[in-house]
């Protein structure tokens, strides 16, 4: 065996126990969700399921209307994502590049919001929507998420815009690009891989959100996935694995698949090198 | 093409004053080179004349019209950064076209103008390639390529060409210069290299601490430097100085003895009017003779620190007149660490100035 084959191996057997913590959640997720009621209280638990059953996936769509929840959370998630990115862009490229009075206070104004708690603002928060008569509107998430997560939009992609090599937009302008026209065609395509990174960190709190979409949104037909879980474990008489866990897999496949899709720009962020 | 007029303009940030009052006239069709040491304000004055730094005072003109509040794509002007500053996204042929497309042409319009630079740059090869899989010396061409692709009024250069090896670079700086005389456009080229400012220039614009200390054709700046800076600045090897006092002998004729030797070295006439005055004497290592001898009275006699052969010159480093002096000359000297040597300045050589002032005297 080479070294460097001796070498990756330790590493894996290193990160083992990691990945044991990681995976195991999962295995857990996916083999209950396959079994059948019964067969899940039986004394001797097995890990593989007797057959593929697909029926807790069904009772779930069809019966619990999940699929309802999974829709609300996208629509919220995504958003949440689009809105503050449409603001934080802007705010990031102005702190960027822009000679601005008071920037590092703001910088500072903006790090000291992300230390209060979302917790502890939500009678406040219930109480302005109830004013604006969004209590039960699926935007008045769209706008409490972004709002919440904006902060560090900014902070983060006003770090990775003040990477990119200020000389680019220079030679735009030169070329004879207006400050708009080299912001789109030259700065926000190298700025991807630092845009994805952010979305990806807003749509997952978002989508990971509990406490405001509990609070905000009281229909049963208006409630977030995660919310929907919370609410199969608490309300019957008996706690139905089977199913919870067939709805926490299918809540985590959103975020796989964004992650999936965005991550191509994150390698691509770490090979360009145009400037010398 | 076009001419650039700068009228006293000057730049602070802040408290700090980098640029006092600049005056220059840059004609149509010249390639004029700013050099000067690094942090005397070569780039700020670049930068603000492309537009990219503001100008705090004075006015800067282009073919008479002042443009000191026009926005740097209104300008009409091409730079080529140090850095190259390509656009790491695009292939080198929408590197090169960027500005047309911006402009509004036509695709095959485009792609004509873009091969017509491509050719002028050796570089049709590489049309579709990214920066990233480029060589230095291949991105360095695209950056002049994206310039030249366009017409503009003027080319701004800012050090173009010091992230190149040496050999590249002196292949470059010819490519420049033929390209100078092919599309004979106005030009502005930063750089704090002398040869390449000598072997480019028109015209060279010395700076020093934010002030221009002379503008001249090269030879005109080697052959009569009018201060101390600019004399210590151009020409390689560095020129050397002697510290002294004019004095008169018996005939009323100026010279001047160096350090503590008891040598006497004529002065021109003209020094006549600066008797008892303290100077400086400079000559460049070119003009001074060096000749292997025993010690003499009279002569200023130099001991042997260092040899350097590059073939076609030797370089000796000296000790002589109780300071360090370079010699080169272009005949095999046969000389060893610790040989003794008479030195003979070339009397039409000399470069006197004032020790205060650093103005030249002669
Ligand atoms: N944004 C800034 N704020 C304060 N001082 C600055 C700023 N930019 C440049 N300077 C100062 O202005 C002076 C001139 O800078 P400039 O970049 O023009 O030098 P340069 O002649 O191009 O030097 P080099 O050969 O090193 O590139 C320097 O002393 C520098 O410290
Ligand atoms: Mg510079």
């Amino acid at each position: 065996m080479s070294s460097k084959a001796k070498f990756s191996l330790l590493c894996w057997g290193a990160l083992m126990p990691l990945m044991v913590v990681i995976l195991f959640p999962y295995a857990t997720m996916l083999s209950t969700a396959l079994k059948r009621k019964d067969e899940i209280f039986q004394f001797e638990i097995s890990w593989l399921p007797d057959g593929l059953y697909l029926g807790n996936f069904v009772e779930l769509f069809v019966n619990r209307g999940f699929g309802q929840a999974i829709f609300n959370s996208i629509y919220i998630s995504v958003g949440a994502t689009l809105v503050s990115l449409l603001v934080a862009l802007p705010a990031a490229y102005a702190l960027s590049r822009l000679k601005l009075p008071g920037k590092s206070t703001f910088r500072t104004y903006l790090l000291i919001t992300q230390m209060i708690s979302p917790i502890v603002l939500i009678v406040g928060l219930f109480r302005l929507f109830a004013y604006l008569g969004m209590i039960n509107d699926l935007n008045a998430l769209v706008f409490a998420h972004s709002a919440f997560y904006m902060a560090f939009a900014v902070w983060m992609l006003q770090s990775y815009f003040d990477t990119i090599p200020k000389d680019l937009e220079e030679a735009a302008w030169m070329d004879g690009a207006s400050r708009f026209a080299s912001f789109r065609r030259v700065f926000l395509p190298l700025c991807l891989p630092g845009i994805a990174v952010t979305s990806l960190f807003t749509f997952v709190n978002s989508w990971n959100e509990y406490a405001m979409a509990l609070t905000i949104l009281r229909d049963g037909s208006l409630q977030t996935a995660p919310v929907r879980i919370a609410f199969l474990t608490g309300t019957l008489y008996e706690t139905e694995w089977n199913i919870i866990m067939a709805a926490t897999l299918i809540a985590t496949l959103p975020v796989a698949i964004v992650f999936a899709s965005i991550q191509s720009y994150l390698i691509r962020g770490l090979s360009l090198g145009g400037v010398k | 093409m076009s001419s650039i007029e700068i009228r006293n303009v000057t730049k602070s940030y802040g408290a700090l004053q980098v640029l006092h009052g600049i005056d220059l006239n840059i004609v149509d069709e010249e390639f004029v080179v700013l050099v000067g040491p690094s942090g005397c304000g070569k780039s700020t004055l670049l930068r603000m004349i492309a537009g990219l730094e503001e100008i705090s005072g004075g006015d800067v003109l282009i073919d008479g019209d002042r443009i000191n509040d026009v926005s740097p794509q209104k300008r009409d002007l091409a730079m080529v950064f140090q850095s190259y500053a390509l656009y790491p996204h695009m292939t080198v042929a929408e590197n090169m076209g960027f500005s047309l497309s911006l402009s509004g042409a036509k695709k095959p319009q485009i792609q004509k103008e873009v091969g017509e630079a491509a050719k002028i740059l050796h570089l049709e090869d590489y049309l579709e390639r990214l920066p990233k899989n480029l060589s230095g010396g291949q991105r360095q061409r695209v950056a002049m390529g994206r310039a030249i692709v366009r017409d503009p009024k003027a080319f701004l250069f800012d050090e173009p060409l010091s992230n190149l090896d040496a050999k590249l670079r002196t292949h470059m700086r010819a490519e420049i210069r033929q390209l100078h005389q092919t599309l004979n456009a106005t030009s502005v080229y930063v750089t704090h290299d002398q040869i390449e400012a000598m072997t480019l220039a028109d015209r060279i614009v010395v700076m020093n601490a934010g002030r221009i200390e002379q503008v001249g054709s090269p030879i005109e700046l080697f052959d009569t430097p009018m201060t101390k800076f600019v004399a210590g600045f151009i020409g390689a090897p560095t020129m050397n100085f002697f510290d002294g006092c004019v004095q008169a002998d018996v005939d009323a004729n100026p010279y001047i003895t160096l350090g503590a030797d008891n040598s006497h070295v004529p002065l021109p006439e003209g020094m006549k009017n600066h008797v008892g005055q303290q100077v400086s004497i400079g000559i460049r290592p070119q003009h001074i003779l060096a000749e292997p001898a025993a010690p003499e009275s009279g002569m200023i006699t130099g001991s042997v620190s260092l040899v350097e052969q590059t073939g076609c010159e030797t370089n000796l480093l000296l000790s002589a007149a109780g300071q360090q002096v370079t010699v080169q000359t272009k005949e095999r000297m046969n000389v060893a660490t610790g040989d003794w040597v008479n030195l003979s300045l070339k009397a039409d050589c000399l470069h006197i100035f004032d020790q205060g002032t650093g103005r030249r005297l002669n």
